[in-house]
């Protein structure tokens, strides 16, 4: 199994199947650019957005899911659904926020849609069904909204609704 | 202390503190603000009742969202004026220790919030000023999606569509989907708010909402040119589909008086008439997914016109219409080979010869759904068969007369049948379900409840078609 190397913000190497990396058109576009396909090359990818620690959950997620096919086309007109996390997944993100989010800006980055996407549901789920107080609460946010002014008005004119 | 667009006469001398926006009481300093001309409440108040529009003394609260631990306080009640400084963005004031949701770049919190449902994302932007300004990104606002069956929907379209026209005054460009299904209380006016605000609506589905009537149908056809699903199901005073009278008038007669709808589920509507499917038929011709379960009144008539104007129609349904016959069936055979699913569940008076001309003329048809169409024999499975190789989906439960012997010309004639429902029908035995098993290796779904079938048929076929789920009253059988 031909495999390439990557290598993360804080210098550190991976040696990782080319097929589990391939969907990602970062990468991808890398191997283009750096014309990197043919020879054994041994010079790693530089990843200066990715570290170490999140990178390996990366590659984790990626070899466990490197059979899967990408993930279809959205249906615009499907209401988006977030109770479809899978088990496996679902395990895979018991991991505290920060780390969560990290992982969000790691898939991004090297555009793994699937991962994208079952990150932002997770996050989705834990947005679901809360208050405004209690969102403050789980994300540790400040609420500087000012209380007295039109912006409140509409805001809460609306939660009266729903 | 950040620059912020907001308008100067109102307060903003308070440094608004992180405690007194999670508390929930109104205090005392909050009501010496409340003294102003807007008077504004704190973030968990609920409005007074002498508000117009408002439908009842208490505020209402749907039960898909419960506001929990918040208390109620009565503030003076604003004059209902019309907000008229444009909410621009709010400035995020920088934070001394920053929550790490906050690393997320402002496209990944869009995508985020594309998970929420509209009236979760109605309490997102009460959380901070940046998520605010990210909930109404309009990339978010192509759907309103409300649900509950005691919401006041009216109001709650009235807000939002306001809220969603700041930028572009009086209509919201960027939404194309309403679903307000279930939400019972939604009226005419409802309605109409929609129609005024949204001219580039393509699907509104306002299923169960019985208050609804024709005009606001009529208007919202009118003002959405680009409508293209319409479900009015349950809707049971909707009687027709037309164009309003100005709106005709405008027309020029090059275009025609038509209507772009394609789908249209009347499910229900169960006043519509022969002169109603007429004119709907007259001013959709575009139709292709057309719905009229339970339309009790229709007879072959209406179907005469349909076909007349509609010549695109794949699905058809005309379930439970106790008065289409074999005529009726004639004239759908006219959509020939568009035609590819159709419902006569229930039409008691359909016979052989009226599946005959549907097998001949609509030979790609996928989905038939014939279930206690009692008129049927074998000869019309037969025929049906012969013609019909295409069939996915069958459903002849309730057909006591067919058999074995229309079940065998099935088995060697559409090998691609995947789901089969024989339900109560006493004449097939477990020799005419061998035979389909034996050929039809697509087989999902079985319905054999209330038949004759012994056991060992019914392992027959679970063990030549493998991913086949068997709903069957044979308790020996698991």
């Amino acid at each position: 199994m031909p495999s390439i190397k990557l290598q993360s913000s804080g210098g550190e190497i991976f040696e990782v199947d080319v097929e589990i990396v391939k969907q990602s058109l970062t990468i991808k576009t890398m191997l283009e650019d750096l014309g990197m396909h043919d020879e054994g090359d041994d010079d790693p990818i530089p990843l200066p957005n990715a570290n170490a620690a999140i990178f390996k959950k990366v590659i984790q997620w990626r070899t466990h899911h490197k059979d899967n096919p990408p993930p279809p086309e959205v249906d615009e007109d499907k209401e988006k659904r977030t109770d479809d996390i899978s088990l496996w997944d679902q395990e895979f993100l018991k991991v505290d926020q920060g780390t969560l989010f990290e992982l969000i800006l790691a898939a991004n980055y090297l555009d793994f849609k699937g991962l994208l996407d079952v990150t932002c549901k997770s996050v989705a789920n834990m947005v679901k069904r809360k208050t405004p107080e209690e969102i403050c609460k789980t994300f540790n946010i400040k609420n500087d909204l000012p209380g007295t002014n039109k912006i409140c008005l509409w805001t809460s004119k609306l939660i009266l609704y729903f | 202390k950040g620059s912020s667009s907001i308008s100067s006469d109102v307060s903003s001398s308070t440094d608004h503190t992180p405690t007194k926006a999670q508390k929930n009481v109104a205090t005392s300093e909050d009501s010496d603000l409340s003294m102003r001309t807007l008077s504004t409440p704190s973030p968990a108040l609920i409005c007074p009742p002498n508000l117009p529009g408002f439908q009842n003394g208490r505020g209402s609260s749907t039960s898909s969202s419960s506001i929990t631990g918040e208390t109620v306080a009565m503030v003076h009640s604003p004059p209902p004026t019309r907000l008229t400084h444009p909410l621009i963005r709010l400035a995020s004031r920088p934070q001394k220790e920053q929550a790490s949701i906050d690393r997320l770049p402002d496209h990944s919190m869009v995508q985020i919030f594309s998970f929420l449902p509209t009236n979760q994302l109605c309490r997102c932007a009460r959380v901070c000023r940046r998520w605010y300004n990210l909930a109404w990104d309009p990339r978010l606002w192509r759907t309103i999606r409300l649900t509950g069956e005691t919401i006041n929907v009216d109001r709650a379209l009235k807000v939002l569509t306001r809220r969603l026209c700041q930028d572009t005054p009086n209509v919201c460009l960027m939404l194309e989907t309403v679903t307000v299904s279930g939400c019972r209380r939604l009226t005419d006016r409802g309605l109409y708010t929609i129609a005024q605000c949204c001219p580039e609506l393509r699907r509104l589905e306002v299923s169960g909402c019985y208050n609804i009537s024709n005009e606001a149908v009529f208007d919202v056809v009118s003002l959405c040119p680009n409508l293209e699903h319409l479900d009015v199901s349950g809707c049971s005073k909707v009687t027709c589909i037309s164009l309003t009278r100005e709106a005709s008038i405008k027309l020029s007669p090059l275009h025609g008086k038509q209507i772009s709808i394609r789908y249209l589920d009347m499910t229900d509507c169960f006043v519509l008439e022969d002169e109603g499917l007429h004119t709907i038929a007259a001013h959709c011709t575009q139709l292709t997914h057309l719905y009229l379960r339970r339309c009790v009144r229709l007879t072959d008539e209406g179907l005469r016109y349909l076909v007349i104007y509609c010549a695109s129609i794949k699905e058809l349904s005309v379930s439970d219409c106790r008065f289409v016959s074999d005529f009726g069936l004639r004239e759908i055979a006219k959509l020939e080979s568009r035609l590819r699913y159709l419902s006569i569940a229930h039409c008691g008076r359909v016979t052989d010869v009226g599946i005959r001309y549907v097998a001949k003329y609509c030979s790609k048809l996928r989905y038939l759904n014939a279930r206690g169409c009692e008129g049927i024999t074998d000869h019309g499975v037969e025929y049906l068969a012969k013609n019909c190789t295409k069939l996915k989906s069958l459903d002849i439960g309730k057909c006591p007369l067919v058999s074995d012997t229309g079940l065998e010309c099935l088995a060697l004639n559409c090998f691609n049948l995947k789901r089969l429902s024989l339900k109560s029908c006493e004449s097939i035995t477990g020799q005419g379900l061998q035979i389909v098993a034996a050929n039809c290796f697509d087989l999902q779904t079985l319905n054999v409840q209330d038949c004759e079938v012994s056991v060992e048929a019914l392992r027959f076929v679970k063990r030549h078609c493998k991913r086949c789920v068997i709903e069957h009253t044979n308790p020996a059988f698991f």
